[in-house]
């Protein structure tokens, strides 16, 4: 296997999985954000 | 008067460059193909082929502009500021869960990567080339303008032609990967109004979280975001506006036809241009695969079933790709709404498109 076949399979490997990992903070920080609005708009 | 009329001397290869200039000033105007992109760049390489054109060379100003605005990554930079300032995220704020379609939907990317490797090219040109899935043009240019700058007009014109044929590509993918009763799911368009702090505060956190996990990505998602918190903090309106509109446009202009005085003969008229144009083609058609693939899977899991559809939209091409599935919903049932989903993942995919792009550039480097 040449050499930018095994760098191009090993950022495969890494990279589509941290971009989901990501992608699920980023859903988190929405969530919260989100969360502490209506726990606000409740208080209100 | 014999100096004057050397030039009619013009190789075959130059001739065939006017050509495809000519062709992609036809495609902007006739057939409204990416327009604002194609005719700057087919006119670039039509002045970049005439016989020792003074545009290109040490004073030439359209190499001045690659040498201040491409060779260092500003106008891709630039350009996301616009970007940013014109999308309007709210639909992803009220279905965050949209994120994931637009991370799924960057799959054609990293495959690509793999294809061209395996097909013979370096894995820089490879990373190049698989960014073309990235259905971004900044991104694309940013990431080959680094990697591998001989091919930046195949690439460009490749990026930007198939944002262009987005309905082309799509459909029948969409149609193929899915059944009727799959397109005919409903979805609930009940939102609930996104405070204006939420909006105003998205774009820091995602800088930062972006910026602490790839540094290289604060470059393109930090521009993209600082353009949206300029749109969203309700204070700066008139330069939402300039980003909008000014900025954006002539950053566009000169990106166009900077990146058509790249396309010189000896650099487009090849079999690589012609593998790059296929492989930037495989990309679009497995980005959508594999957000049509993910949404089934994410299916199998849910009570709630989401239209696998929207899957396809979560590739960066916006609006077009969201509007795709939004007709293709209405098709087989007139009361199926899927704009608001498929919005989402459409925004939620500019931005993991950036973030794809940012992430293998961060593996590379």
């Amino acid at each position: 296997m040449s050499e930018a076949v095994s760098k191009s399979l090993a950022i495969f490997a890494e990279g589509y999985p941290t971009t989901f990992l990501i992608t699920v903070a980023f859903f988190i920080m929405i969530k919260l954000l989100v969360w502490t609005s209506s726990r606000k708009k409740k208080t209100d | 008067m014999q100096q004057l009329f050397s030039n009619f001397a013009i190789p075959i290869g130059n001739l065939v460059m006017f050509a495809i200039g000519g062709i992609l000033i036809y495609l902007a105007i006739k057939k409204d193909y990416e327009p604002m992109l194609l005719l700057p760049i087919g006119f670039g390489a039509i002045l970049t082929n005439i016989p020792g054109s003074s545009a290109i060379g040490e004073h030439g100003v359209l190499t001045i502009l690659y040498e201040a605005g491409i060779a260092n990554e500003l106008f891709p930079a630039l350009i996301f500021i616009g970007i940013g300032a014109m999308i309007d995220f709210t639909p992803l704020l009220q279905k965050p869960i949209m994120f994931f379609y637009g991370a799924a939907a960057q799959l054609g990317i990293f495959l690509t990567i793999i294809v061209a490797a395996i097909l013979g090219f370096d894995i820089r040109e490879a990373i190049s080339i698989g960014i073309i899935g990235t259905a971004d043009g900044p991104t694309s240019i940013y990431v080959a303008s680094r990697l591998a700058p001989q091919m930046l007009g195949p690439i460009s014109v490749a990026a930007y032609s198939y944002m262009a044929l987005v309905p082309v590509v799509q459909r029948p993918i969409i149609r193929l990967m899915t059944t009727k009763d799959e397109r005919r799911i409903r979805m609930d368009n009940r939102t609930e109004k996104v405070p204006k702090y939420v909006k105003i505060l998205f774009p820091i956190f995602v800088t930062i979280l972006a910026g602490i996990v790839a540094p290289v990505s604060v470059a393109l998602i930090g521009m993209l975001m600082f353009g949206n918190l300029i749109r969203e903090c309700g204070v700066l309106n008139k330069l939402s506006n300039a980003a909008q509109n000014e900025l954006s446009n002539l950053i566009t202009l000169f990106l166009g036809i900077t990146i058509g005085s790249t396309m010189t003969a000896q650099a487009f008229l090849n079999t690589r241009t012609l593998l790059i144009l296929v492989m930037g083609l495989v990309a679009f058609i497995l980005d959508t695969m594999g957000g049509i693939a993910f949404a089934k899977i994410f299916n199998l899991f849910r009570k709630q079933k989401i239209n696998p559809m929207i899957g396809a939209a979560g590739i960066s091409a916006f609006p077009m790709s969201a509007r795709v599935v939004h007709k293709l919903g209405l098709e087989e049932d007139p009361n199926n709404f899927l704009i608001m989903y498929a919005t989402g993942a459409n925004v939620a995919g500019q931005i993991g498109s950036v973030l794809a792009g940012s992430i293998v550039l961060a593996l590379f480097i």
